[in-house]
């Protein structure tokens, strides 16, 4: 560990500087827990980087498929925590504990970079205040109905909701697939926490309240594996509720006193509860004692809202017609996520019983 | 991640009403000559994008109406009722629509704030809670993996099984 520590090291700044294909001020941290399939794409992904980081770092989390045998091969550093630490912020935070150069950055096991993803995302540290930032997420692979869904649910997000929020210097969350964080800052916050199920939010919502600056740089591109079956899109829907409503739970108070966050977040909050209610519940039920099933229009009258950004992005990656047919996927994705969120409301705030396991999605 | 339920509800005027603001204090900073270009690039683009949307939902409502409309009339007066598009208006977005979002959006930001002012108050402002979460998460993997995904093995073929490969241990 100690042999470890010393070489994560800082080089001399301006010597990093003079050097532009090596970045030594930074540690990627990789959290890994049976990701045999896919971190060797991550880490060459990572190593093809116009910046390269100083060190990678891969925590294989007790993994029983040979994660860290395929990590050790592509020559990065491997730690093997005694036992499985149970999240994947608890296998960050073993990491963490090593890291001593000027910036961290997390990614996920499954995710790939832009080959300038460091280099644009490094940027947004120019600024002093600025303690975290993020990318432009998109799925790596858009085949199947899920996949698809949430290729349109990140278009959206990332092309009209996102860059409003960072205009404001309040993006909701520094998502935890691929971000990067001035290492002070994130030590003087115990790094990631486990109190709720998603860590992501959890240290985003407090950095705003501390009065650090996160960024969303929208040039840095990262490629997540994104559920592609139901059953892995419903464990990590019920995460991401859960998790939401516990930030909303554990942070309001302090949220109330940052000006804009607060907006953002009870908009989200808002939506999350009674748009799903009237998705799941009320539509269904005027539309059958009412007898008018012209309501059904209801749950695609809006669809431009989410068609035009779609389309816009999509145009500049010239794949107009993958998102045009991806769209109808996100009106059933919506309706699925409705249900969980409403699942985690009543779970959290009615029955009091916090769900606490996490469960592995991508 | 993404928090919430994206494209719905009050979201929706409200991320259109947060772009127009932006116009705004961009233009407020243009008269103040304290101008950011970059800054600048971002609003023109998110207030152009809004104003799109604007005018797609418009036209998707007037669309709907209008083929809505050509249905008989009995059932036509099955599915919306007696006289609903009557006066030849066929736009499904109604102004009380509108009135709804925003009165609602406004009921909100009252409460929020008077939220803020009860917590002043009291003197608990700005106190965060700790979750009851005390027990420890446990990781197991649900899911498949996608067999298209072959790198990785490809290249561990040939490479020690991991009881053979010492294991750097923390602690």
């Amino acid at each position: 560990m100690a042999s470890l520590s010393a070489s994560l090291k800082t080089d001399n700044f301006a010597r990093r500087v003079a050097a532009p294909l090596r970045n030594g001020h930074l540690t990627v941290i990789v959290p890994a827990y049976n990701e045999r399939e896919s971190i060797a794409d991550t880490l060459h992904s990572l190593q093809g980087q116009t910046r390269l980081p100083e060190k990678i770092v891969v925590v294989d989390d007790c993994s029983t498929d040979g994660t860290g045998d395929v990590a050790r091969m592509l020559d990065v550093s491997v730690v093997r925590p005694a036992s499985n630490t149970g999240s994947k912020a608890g296998a960050q935070n073993v990491a963490l504990q090593l890291i001593d150069t000027e910036f961290t950055m997390a990614i996920d096991a499954d995710t790939t970079l832009a080959p300038d993803a460091i280099e644009k995302l490094l940027q947004a540290f120019d600024d002093s205040t600025v303690a975290a930032a993020c990318g432009f997420v998109i799925p790596r692979f858009v085949n199947t109905l899920w996949e698809r869904a949430r290729y349109v649910e990140y278009l959206l997000a990332f092309t009209w909701y996102k860059p409003i929020q960072d205009y404001y210097r309040k993006p909701l969350i520094s998502s935890g697939c691929f971000s990067m964080y001035r290492t002070s800052v994130l030590k003087q916050h115990d790094g990631w926490q486990t109190r709720t199920l998603a860590e992501d939010m959890d240290l985003t919502w407090s950095l705003h309240e501390h009065g650090y600056d996160v960024r969303f740089v929208p040039e840095a591109v990262c490629y997540p594996i994104e559920p592609h079956s139901f059953a892995f899109m419903s464990t990590q829907l019920r995460r991401w509720s859960h998790g939401f409503l516990q930030n909303v739970r554990l942070h309001w108070r302090a949220v109330l006193e940052v000006p804009y966050l607060r907006v953002f977040v009870m908009v989200a909050a808002w939506d999350a509860i009674f748009a799903s209610l009237a998705y799941v519940v009320l539509i269904p039920l005027l539309v059958v004692f009412l007898s008018m099933p012209v309501l059904l229009l209801a749950y695609f009258i809006d669809l431009p809202l989410v068609m035009i950004p779609v389309v816009v992005t999509a145009r500049k990656r010239k794949e107009v017609r993958k998102a045009i047919v991806s769209l109808p996927c996100f009106l059933v994705l919506r309706l699925l996520n409705s249900y969980f969120i409403l699942e985690a409301f009543v779970s959290e705030f009615i029955l009091k019983r916090s769900f606490n396991t996490y469960l592995k999605g991508h | 991640m993404i928090a919430g339920l994206p494209g719905t509800g009050i979201g929706g005027l409200f991320y259109l009403l947060a772009s127009g603001w932006m116009a705004f204090r961009e233009g407020w900073s243009k008269l103040k000559k304290r101008h950011d270009l970059s800054r600048s690039k971002i609003v023109k683009g998110q207030l152009l994008l809004g104003l799109v949307i604007v005018a797609g939902m418009w036209a998707m409502g007037e669309t709907i109406g209008r083929l809505i409309s050509l249905l008989p009339t009995t059932l036509l007066n099955r599915l919306l009722g007696p006289h609903a598009l009557s006066h030849g208006k066929f736009n499904l977005w109604k102004t009380s629509i509108f009135y709804w979002t925003t009165g609602t959006l406004m009921g909100l930001y009252l409460l929020m704030h008077s939220l803020r002012l009860s917590l002043w108050i009291s003197g608990d402002a700005g106190t965060a809670r700790c979750l009851p979460i005390d027990l420890p998460a446990r990781t197991s993997f649900r899911g498949q993996i996608i067999p298209s995904q072959l790198t990785a093995l490809e290249a561990t073929r040939g490479a020690d099984s991991s009881e053979q490969v010492e294991e750097r241990r923390v602690g």
